[in-house]
């Protein structure tokens, strides 16, 4: 009980995320879903407010409010549209938002990187798999989610048990692990104001992790003559 | 050139010296990927008899990695990119004499036309097996455990002789990758916590650490529900039976023995320094338990429904499953290296040995196959002592060694991860050892179905099958080596008692 009155706050932000995401199910008997939207400012406000203590810098905590605001709306629409096509558009809104905090925590190449490959990519990918693959209003898996209840408790378990872990670690009452960078095997760790520039993640990707770019590069080369060979022939010839 | 330039340059060469066996077999994958298309016709068929000689362009690329690794130099690196230990050389010797066996099972049960990308797969295995235990960072090992997945996806594709076995790859490639983002996720953490993926690193970390690193665990349960789809552990086993059935033998032999492989040496890796360096955090309080129930779980289901089969290869699946409860006893009981025989070794000696026999219980079921359609049900091994009196030997020897009786080598050992649990001495762990006992005497019951069905019952034709030679070569050499091992075990337990002094 001790423990429950101390994370009063984050328990019950959670219940109303859940309660929010269980609004916003499309379901078969209820058509509209006013209230889910009516609820989701507070929600996305109540999150704020247990989990976001300001830094007193304006500029940086109004970016940092947006950013986060739009990667965890985005991320609540896509999990609960019906239409798999909207799901994959407010799937690119969510990586806008997480890619807005990468540039604020300085990472911009990580930020380009992941717009190039996601909200690029990935997004068209789904897309197009949609449009290839869906029949008329789409199939009932699309449409309804089969454990809608059961599906928002454990997301719900997993997303406090993630915070609290979080918290722990980084938390203020927290020691963070330090790592002894003397200790590592790498002689060209980057500076820390080096760390997500292009020329540092270069220097990084080539030196200590050459083998792991080389290794990648023999996974994506079985991957691409394997999708060939696997293709279907048809009997004239020519694939 | 400056000074630290020419030091990098020179431990980048000095770190491609320690993976010399797995560049020849990547570069026979590159060979066989490029040359292949250009010998098959348009519409992809070829000569007859060209998977002879793809096949022995596997073999003669895998016996010269068995050349590099026996000459090569055994001194123990745990520095750079790579790792080499006494595991790393005991894994590359057990995966190498895998692959030989699992190219020649494969040998007749691939079309001419794909049989260049199918052992190119196979060889791409061998090297991603090789490369999780080199690994010495966590970007490698997932990009090593990946070198194994997506080669795995095709050869089980590859063969497409129906819908089952199209069924059976699809299904296989959207729980592995499932599998593999949840162990990602758990990977993305522990680096969160300790800012580094290099694996001595975080041991450092953690060692340093002065309170209970909660991201760490969170991120090892990810890792282990990750790697336990690998392992085909309760309750991440429920595709195997489905997989097993339908895709060819050679791919269930494949899937039977090298994920496990792969699985058990990537925790073994992962749980020494994130488990080893906080003792009473991270090992006392979660990964224990969870570890001591994923075994007991995994060895009852394993057997009961494995009792329930009358498909073989759903058999063999459940029978996997069960064996993959026995092996996570050597790894709970491993991390107490006060005990005799130390669980970490137990472990390794039974998955060679398990390797050999299932292996070899594949090849006779291929070896037995009539007009190129795989045995499915027991009743078609009805009597088959009768028409091929060498097979159905091998096959008992076979099932007595995954029963655990003598003499075979699974008796010894189920007899070494017994021995290990009990004298490690902790109450949970001898309850361990008395549940491998009981669901041994549970096991033999369904491996002594499949004998009795052999010697006891008539056979229901005269029909002979196919008397093609690599997968009776294979089988002969399994049987051979497990009884061999029984008589003279020390072989094989003098290079694993080498693992851990190291």
């Amino acid at each position: 009980m001790n423990w429950v009155s101390e994370n009063i706050a984050l328990i019950g932000t959670l219940v109303l995320l859940g309660a929010n995401i269980l609004l916003l199910f499309p379901s078969t008997g209820r058509k509209s879903g006013i209230p889910g939207f009516l609820l989701l400012p507070v929600t996305v406000a109540g999150l704020g407010w247990v989990f976001l203590q300001p830094t007193g810098d304006l500029v940086r905590d109004l970016l940092f409010y947006m950013a986060s605001g739009t990667a965890v709306l985005g991320g609540l629409l896509m999990t609960t549209q019906r239409n798999p096509v909207y799901a994959a558009l407010w799937f690119a809104v969510a990586t806008l938002g997480v890619c807005g905090l990468f540039v604020i925590n300085s990472a911009p190449f990580l930020a380009a990187v992941t717009i190039i490959v996601y909200a690029g990519a990935i997004v068209v990918t789904f897309v197009f798999v949609i449009m290839l693959a869906q029949q008329e209003q789409g199939s009932g898996y699309d449409r309804i989610p089969q454990q809608p209840f059961l599906a928002t408790v454990l997301g719900c378990l997993l997303v406090g048990t993630m915070l609290l872990g979080i918290e722990k670690t980084f938390g203020p009452d927290s020691s963070r692990l330090s790592v002894d960078r003397t200790a590592l095997h790498v002689s060209s760790l980057p500076v820390e104001n080096d760390l997500g520039s292009p020329g540092g993640v270069g220097r990084s990707l080539f030196t200590d992790y050459l083998f792991a770019v080389e290794l990648a590069g023999t996974v994506l080369l079985v991957a691409t003559i394997g999708a060939i060979a696997i293709a279907p022939r048809r009997p004239q010839g020519s694939l | 050139m400056s000074q630290p330039d020419a030091a990098m340059i020179s431990s980048v060469t000095s770190a491609a010296g320690k993976v010399i066996p797995e560049l020849v077999l990547l570069g026979t994958v590159c060979i066989n990927f490029l040359v292949g298309p250009f010998l098959v016709t348009p519409s992809g068929r070829a000569l007859p008899g060209l998977r002879h000689r793809w096949g022995g362009i596997a073999i003669a690329a895998i016996c010269t990695a068995l050349y590099l690794w026996w000459t090569g130099s055994t001194e123990v690196v745990t520095t750079g990119p790579f790792r080499v230990d006494n595991i790393v050389w005991y894994v590359r010797g057990v995966m190498l004499i895998a692959a030989l066996l699992l190219v020649l099972v494969n040998w007749s049960q691939i079309e001419d036309g794909k049989a260049a990308e199918s052992h190119a797969c196979l060889l791409a295995i061998t090297a991603g097996v090789n490369l999780v235990a080199l690994a010495n960072d966590l970007t490698t090992l997932f990009l090593a455990l990946e070198l194994i997945s997506i080669p795995t996806y095709l050869f089980l594709f590859l063969p497409r002789k129906d819908a089952a076995t199209q069924e059976a790859g699809v299904k296989y490639f959207l729980l592995s990758v499932f599998s593999s983002a949840i162990m990602l996720y758990g990977f993305s953490l522990i680096y969160g916590m300790a800012g580094t993926t290099d694996l001595p690193a975080i041991q450092t970390a953690l060692a340093n650490s002065n309170q209970t690193p909660v991201l760490a665990i969170l991120g090892m349960v990810f890792v282990v529900a990750g790697l336990a789809f690998r392992l085909t552990a309760v309750p991440f086993h429920f595709y195997a039976p489905d997989v097993f059935q339908g895709s060819a033998a050679s791919g269930a032999a494949l899937l039977s023995f090298v994920p496990k492989l792969a699985g058990f040496i990537a925790l073994i890796r992962l749980l020494e320094p994130v488990v080893d360096a906080a003792p009473g955090l991270l090992l006392a309080d979660v990964m224990l338990p969870m570890l001591w129930w994923l075994s007991v779980i995994t060895m009852f289901v394993g057997n009961f429904l494995g009792i329930l089969q009358n498909d073989l290869r759903r058999m063999l699946a459940y029978s996997g499953v069960a064996h993959v409860g026995y092996m996570l006893v050597g790894l709970n009981v491993g991390h107490h290296t006060t005990s005799v025989p130390d669980g970490i070794e137990a472990l390794l000696f039974y998955l060679a040995v398990y390797g050999l026999m299932t292996i070899g219980a594949f090849a006779v079921l291929i070896a037995a196959e009539r007009d190129n359609k795989p045995l499915e049900t027991l009743d078609q091994l009805a009597g088959l002592h009768r028409v091929r009196p060498g097979l159905a030997l091998m096959l008992m020897v076979f099932m007595f060694s995954l029963a655990g009786m003598p003499p075979t080598a699974g008796f010894l050992a189920k007899l070494n991860l017994f021995f290990a649990a009990w004298a490690q001495g902790d109450v949970s762990n001898r309850w361990l050892a008395l549940f491998m006992v009981i669901n041994a005497a549970m096991g033999s019951w369904y491996y002594l179905r499949v004998v009795g069905a052999m010697y006891l019952r008539e056979p229901l034709d005269e029909h002979h099958g196919s008397h093609a030679p690599a997968p009776i070569i294979a089988s002969v050499a399994c049987t051979a080596m497990v009884i061999t091992l029984f008589f003279v075990p020390t072989w094989l337990w003098t290079m694993v008692q080498t693992v851990r002094s190291s």
